[in-house]
């Protein structure tokens, strides 16, 4: 099946790429799918990455001839940071826009208000970045591309302990008023307690929004750990960092989904230089359609890409693929809109995808929970001015 | 065609059109007793939470749908608790005013949000996802939201114009008047806050069942903060404006949405509608603030300068009235003391009272008998006004009694001492400026009518007759003082000499048995003061008044008073009738300093 | 509790309570002068952080509408510093023209003037995330030279360490208060203000230009409040425009602990809350957010005065 798969692609590519050979997906019909995320708020700061990535993937498929000739539209609805922004995004995509699939929300929290409204329509959802447990316990119309946390997090403590045979103590710190953060958290420290080596000596609790760590650092410190495993977003998770760092801490770290992405460079500059962490997506894989991704986000935005970018292409391209088999069985033009949403829902979580993530597939749970093959261990490497750095990935 | 597509697309948008109308009434209630609340978000939460661990946990449901009555339930719990809560946190905060009040709600909405982010039963940071569902569309909970609306928006009109709403505004307006005529601070202000938690709770309750998910993000300060936009650029002053408030508010994030969309403008434009809606928002706060002071629905716009309408309606003016058996009778059914019987009608023994280091009011002691018009002069600073709030009890004595017909009043609140009969004007006038003349004569005999929220919401027959009985009341002492004519107009907007004759007569309103008066004559003309004197002597024979009486201007208390006494630097110097007092060389080395 | 852990528990509180004390300081001067609450102060804290990391020749991201811009200058951190903090108190001078004074001119009331400060807090941060984007920015390295990470108040056997840079905050924030302090009691300028505190209408009879004195106020104040925002930046990074927005909640505990309108009592205030936090046990960290409001609310009920604050001054 893979190969199958794969020999399409390739042919697309090299047919796409022949002058004339296959005509341009038209304007003139274009298939909407709507991108539900956060381009406003604080929480921008994750749905402008996921912006890109879709957009990129867009014109990628399009120039690649779309769905059998018909190009793609992307329809973007802002759903801003909090519930009822999602629910009113969604609302429009379905009612208005009337898409065939939606890609969103942010996160977690949203997902859990919204994508019920996908589901109870009709309307597949996929969910480039919510890993929180139960998402697509929802409804049989909510999937994700985004690992959940217990998929992903053992890996990162197996990779600290290669460095360090000798750990021993571990601390262990999450932002408790973050749903995400409390769901890795204690796959983390199941890990830990599995673990014979290994002793887990404090757990210490912040807040996203906290910004002065000097009583967590205090009591971290004093437990002498070996390795401290912190779960918890960029702007709290890398004050955490550069004050213990600055108040004497010399383990190894692992940080959590959320210190996946490079703004904590800024946060903890120099100081972030050799936090582990897992990742759902690299950049350094070397599969084709990810280099071919890397190569046009590079070009964009003269960065490497994030996991967030990278996941939300995964998605888009979730959708494409999806549709182009749909095509295959029976023309979409053939299908009223509530019937090309199921029929196309259907085909999602059945389909296995060679994406920037690597291989995926979807396990009915009912919603399509994500498969994934494989999964990657960075370490951060920082230049010495601390002004610029980039997760390295290293060897298995 | 259309009008379905429409409604199932902005179904979700709608109800909640409405139910931030309703959470904006929930602000707007405790501010029309002039209290700041930020506290709705706090009680908001608490019923979201009730509603969704009993329909997750305790309550049966099948497949993600729960039965309506099921929702109903919750709401009623949710009302409950909120009440109970509001009560317990309510009663202490409730001292406190202005800003410090509000910074108590907040502080208030701030910990219950910690405390939520941290319990288990809350789904702490996760919160409780999967509620269960009572109907099958968003558009469906119109059915219980649009009739809750309308409901309270009808519970809101009654109630401006019943005497529970009149208390409110009143304490609005000035709340030591208030207190004087009888009206509890402490149990009013108490009441509003506690209906407009109930009324948080309850749409929490649906918030809850409408959003999915409910989680600690529901109650915050931002929240407060939409919350208070919707009052004050609305309209703060009508019950109208939270609800155009919040309609429109909540609107307008997607109708910026949806003008972002149109074709053919320029992308800046799009983008910034699309981006910077709350930019808007936050503008529109600002300068809606500097244009809007009161906001956009204000009383002016509903046809009527003041916050009650018409003082007509519900009693014909009568065509004439003789200062009437009612307004007479009404004085009569006061329960009489015997003069005869020895007991004094009002004794002030040593009383003393202090400010600080200042000592106003040293071991005062007198008697005032009753039916006599007792004058209480001495140089400014003596004490006078300072005497009376200890008598009314607007101020603490440190030591001393006052007793009043048997009954001692030392220290009792001033409605209670209004309550016993006691009634009094101020020296600096304290009308209910922006409320109408007719109102403040209504708000005076708040003490001689009983009707509570409920009958005077629900407008049953006991309530109205009451109200047929005070306003026919007020026209015949209106009448009496010549203010008939004014009845509709603002208070403060009243030459000087009628606000004077308006105290005077929301005083009699109140069927006191005994008026203190502090300095009525002040500002007045010669002819004004002869007129005072002679309605002073005049309505203390037709209601049976005693009359205490501080003035400065001596004629006029020698030719008016019975007996008079004489402070200077809060002692007492002396008392006795005019002519004694006059020459009592003390008194005039104290007026004349040597 | 062990002696070490004591003392650093409360030097953990002193450097907590002078980041509250040094946001709350300008916040308080303006009630003190003015009686108003200034919601927006949290905003130009945010905006003089922004604007001394523009000055430090810094870059913007990717996100917001000056995407990749920088300033042609490359001013050296002190430099910048006051730089910023000189800009945001300009900005803080249009605000008071904009949005407070038609209000003032109105005779408002104080709530109303609250909330347009909210009003112009929200637009501002808004505004500040359209122009800067939502990333996170901060400082570069060594701002104030071979500095070491962190000062050292034990031994070397049992180390109570304490960050530089919170060292420097509350070094800082004694200053402000001191120079604050000489502002209002010692010079000419400062019982004209104290002046315009007692009675408005009065001073300006009396020949004082009220409306120039107001002005200096607020711009003091946003001064104070840039200053603080980019030491704070400097200490935690600028994480968003929100990020000023958060203290402006504690910051009114702060103030109303210390005493409405009491500059001492801010200092106090500040501390006090920041050693309460630092106090909470490990077990109960959950709960530290809602100490500053508990201590509030008790506060409020039992002297709404504040600590410093004379009986009687809350007959608001």
């Amino acid at each position: 099946m893979k190969r199958i798969l794969v020999g399409i692609l390739s042919l697309a590519l090299i047919v796409g790429a022949a002058p004339g050979a296959t005509p341009r997906a038209e304007a003139a019909d274009p298939i909407p799918v709507g991108v539900a995320v956060a381009q406003t708020s604080n929480v921008a700061l994750f749905g402008q990455e996921q912006v890109i990535g879709a957009q990129i993937a867009e014109e990628f498929f399009n120039q690649k001839g779309g769905v059998n000739g018909r190009p793609v539209k992307l329809i973007f609805q802002d759903t801003a940071g909090d519930e009822a922004g999602a629910i009113n995004a969604f609302q429009n995509l379905i009612n208005v826009a009337k898409v065939v699939a939606i890609v969103g929300p942010t996160l977690s929290q949203q997902a859990f208000a919204a994508s019920p409204i996908g589901n109870k329509a009709g309307v597949p959802v996929i969910g480039p970045s919510n890993t929180a447990q139960g998402i697509p316990q929802i409804g049989e119309y909510v999937s994700r591309v985004s690992a959940p946390v217990n998929q992903i997090a053992p890996h990162a403590v197996k990779a600290a302990m290669d460095i360090n045979p000798n750990l021993k103590r571990v601390a262990v710190l999450f932002a408790q008023n973050d749903a995400f953060s409390k769901s890795e958290t204690q796959v983390f420290q199941q890990t830990v307690k599995d673990n014979s080596k290994l002793e887990l000596v404090t757990t210490q609790t912040f807040q996203t929004t906290d910004t002065d760590f000097t009583a967590q650092t205090t009591n971290v410190l004093a437990a002498k750990p070996d390795l401290v495993i912190i779960s918890g977003l960029a702007a709290d998770g890398g004050n955490l960092v550069k004050q213990l760092r600055e108040l004497g801490y010399k383990g190894l770290i692992v940080g959590g989904n959320g210190f996946n992405t490079t703004n904590l460079f800024p946060v903890c500059k120099a100081l972030c230089d050799g936090i582990l962490v897992a990742q759902a997506y690299s950049y350094q894989a070397s599969s084709e359609i990810n280099q071919a991704f890397r190569t046009v986000y590079k070009e964009k935005q003269k960065k490497e890409p994030p996991q967030f970018s990278g996941q939300s292409f995964t998605a888009v391209q979730v959708v494409v693929d999806a549709l182009r088999a749909l095509e295959k069985k029976t023309p979409i033009a053939s299908m009223d809109l509530a019937k090309l949403r199921t029929e196309l829902n259907k085909q999602i979580i059945a389909g296995t995808y060679q994406t920037p993530l690597g291989e995926i597939s979807f396990k009915p749970s009912p919603g399509g929970e994500i498969v994934q093959k494989d999964f990657y261990i960075a370490q951060i490497k920082m230049e010495a001015d601390g002004a610029k750095g980039a997760f390295v990935f290293l060897k298995k | 065609m259309i009008a379905v597509a429409f409604l199932t697309t902005y179904g979700f948008l709608i109800v909640s059109m409405t139910l931030a109308a309703l959470l904006a009434l929930s602000l707007y209630i405790p501010f029309l007793a002039g209290q700041l609340s930020l506290a709705s978000p706090g009680f908001y939460a608490l019923g979201g939470y009730i509603a969704a661990v009993l329909a997750t946990r305790v309550l049966p449901s099948a497949a993600g749908s729960s039965p309506v009555s099921a929702l109903l339930l919750e709401m009623a719990l949710a009302a409950v608790a909120s009440g109970l809560l509001a009560v317990a946190v309510g009663v202490p905060a409730l001292r406190l005013r202005g800003i410090y009040f509000a910074l108590a709600t907040i502080a208030f909405v701030e910990i219950l949000r910690v405390v939520s982010l941290n319990l288990d039963i809350t789904g702490g940071a996760v919160g409780i996802f999967g509620i269960p569902q009572p109907f099958a569309s968003q558009l469906g909970y119109l059915w219980i939201v649009a009739p809750l609306l309308v409901g309270t928006m009808v519970v809101m009109w009654r109630l401006e114009r019943t005497r529970a709403g009149r208390a409110l505004v009143a304490l609005r307006e000035d709340e030591l008047a208030a207190d004087a005529m009888g009206i509890n601070p402490t149990y009013y202000k108490t009441l509003a806050f506690t209906l407009g938690a109930m009324l948080a709770g309850v749409v929490g309750a649906i918030s809850a069942h409408f959003l999915n998910t409910w989680n600690a993000r529901q109650g915050t300060f931002d929240a407060s903060v939409s919350l208070l936009a919707f009052v004050l650029i609305g309209g703060s002053r009508t019950f109208l404006g939270p609800v155009v408030g919040g309609l429109i508010l909540t609107a307008l994030p997607e109708v910026l949405r949806a003008a972002a969309d149109i074709g053919g403008l320029p992308a800046w434009i799009a983008r910034f509608l699309k981006e910077g809606r709350l930019i808007i928002f936050g503008t529109l706060i600002a300068v809606g603030s500097v244009f809007f002071p009161r906001g956009l629905i204000t009383p002016e716009l509903l046809g009527g300068p003041r916050h009650f309408r018409d003082p007509r309606r519900g009693s014909e003016r009568p065509a004439s009235t003789d200062g009437g058996p009612s307004a007479r009778a009404a004085s009569v059914d006061r329960p009489r003391r015997d003069a005869a019987s020895g007991v004094a009608h009002l004794a002030v023994r040593r009383v003393s009272c202090r400010f600080g280091g200042l000592t106003a009011v040293n071991d005062v002691s007198f008697e005032v008998e009753r039916g006599e018009i007792f004058g209480i002069i001495g140089p400014n600073g003596a004490g006078k006004t300072t005497l009376f709030n200890v008598i009314t009890g607007l101020a603490r004595p440190a030591g001393g009694q006052v007793v009043y017909r048997g009954d001692d009043l030392t220290g009792r609140p001033p409605h209670t001492v209004a309550a016993r009969g006691i009634a009094r004007t101020f020296q600096n006038i304290r009308l209910f400026g922006g409320l109408s003349v007719m109102d403040n004569m209504l708000i005076a005999q708040h003490l001689r009518t009983k009707a509570g929220v409920v009958s005077g919401a629900l407008g049953l027959s006991v309530a109205r007759a009451e109200e047929q009985g005070i306003r026919r009341r007020a026209w015949e002492l209106l009448e009496r003082v010549g203010l008939a004519d004014r009845a509709g107009e603002a208070a403060r907007g009243l030459p000087y000499g009628d606000q004077r004759r308006l105290e005077i007569a929301r005083a009699l309103a109140l069927g006191p048995a005994t008026l203190l008066m502090d300095e009525p004559a002040a500002g007045m003309n010669a002819d004004e003061k002869r007129e005072l004197s002679g309605l002073v002597r005049a309505i203390v024979a037709e209601f049976d008044l005693t009359v205490m009486l501080i003035e400065h201007h001596v004629p006029l208390v020698m030719g008016l008073c019975d007996r008079i006494a004489v402070l200077n630097f809060g002692q007492l110097i002396d008392l006795g009738e005019p002519e004694a007092v006059r020459q009592n060389p003390a008194v005039v080395e104290a007026y004349l300093g040597e | 509790m062990t002696r070490t852990l004591l003392v650093q528990q409360f030097l953990n509180g002193l450097a907590i309570g002078s980041v509250y004390a040094i946001f709350a300081l300008g916040f308080t001067l303006v009630f003190s002068i003015l009686r108003i609450i200034n919601f927006a102060h949290g905003a130009v804290f945010t905006l003089g952080a922004y604007l001394t990391y523009a000055l430090t020749g810094s870059q913007f991201g990717i996100n917001g509408l000056l995407a990749n811009a920088t300033l042609g200058v490359r001013l050296p951190f002190p430099l910048a510093l006051i730089g910023g903090s000189l800009l945001a108190g300009l900005a803080g001078v249009a605000l008071e023209r904009v949005a407070f004074r038609p209000l003032r001119a109105r005779g408002a009331d104080p709530l109303l003037t609250l909330v347009s400060s909210l009003g112009v807090a929200v637009a501002m941060v808004n505004v500040m995330q359209y122009l800067f984007g939502a990333e996170i920015y901060s400082f570069p390295p060594r701002p104030f030279g071979n500095v070491p990470p962190a000062v050292n108040f034990g031994s070397e056997a049992t180390p109570i360490p304490v960050r530089s840079v919170q060292v420097i905050i509350f070094l800082v924030s004694v200053a402000v208060l001191a120079v604050l302090t000489y502002l209002i009691h010692g010079t000419r300028v400062g019982k004209a203000l104290r002046a315009v505190a007692e009675d408005p209408v009065t001073a300006r009879l009396l020949g004082i230009n009220t409306d120039r004195l107001i002005v200096f106020t607020f711009f003091i104040s946003s001064v104070l409040g840039g200053l603080a925002g980019t030491l704070v930046g400097l200490s935690v990074s600028i994480a968003g425009p929100y990020f000023g927005i958060a203290f402006g909640l504690k910051g009114l505990a702060v103030i109303v602990l210390g005493g409405l309108g009491n500059i001492p009592g801010t200092m106090l205030g500040g501390l006090l809350i920041g050693l309460a936090e630092s106090f909470v046990p490990s077990q109960h960290v959950a709960y530290r957010d809602a100490v500053p409001f508990a201590l509030l609310f008790v506060v409020l009920l039992v002297r709404p005065y504040g600590l410093l604050g004379e009986a009687g001054s809350d007959r608001a």
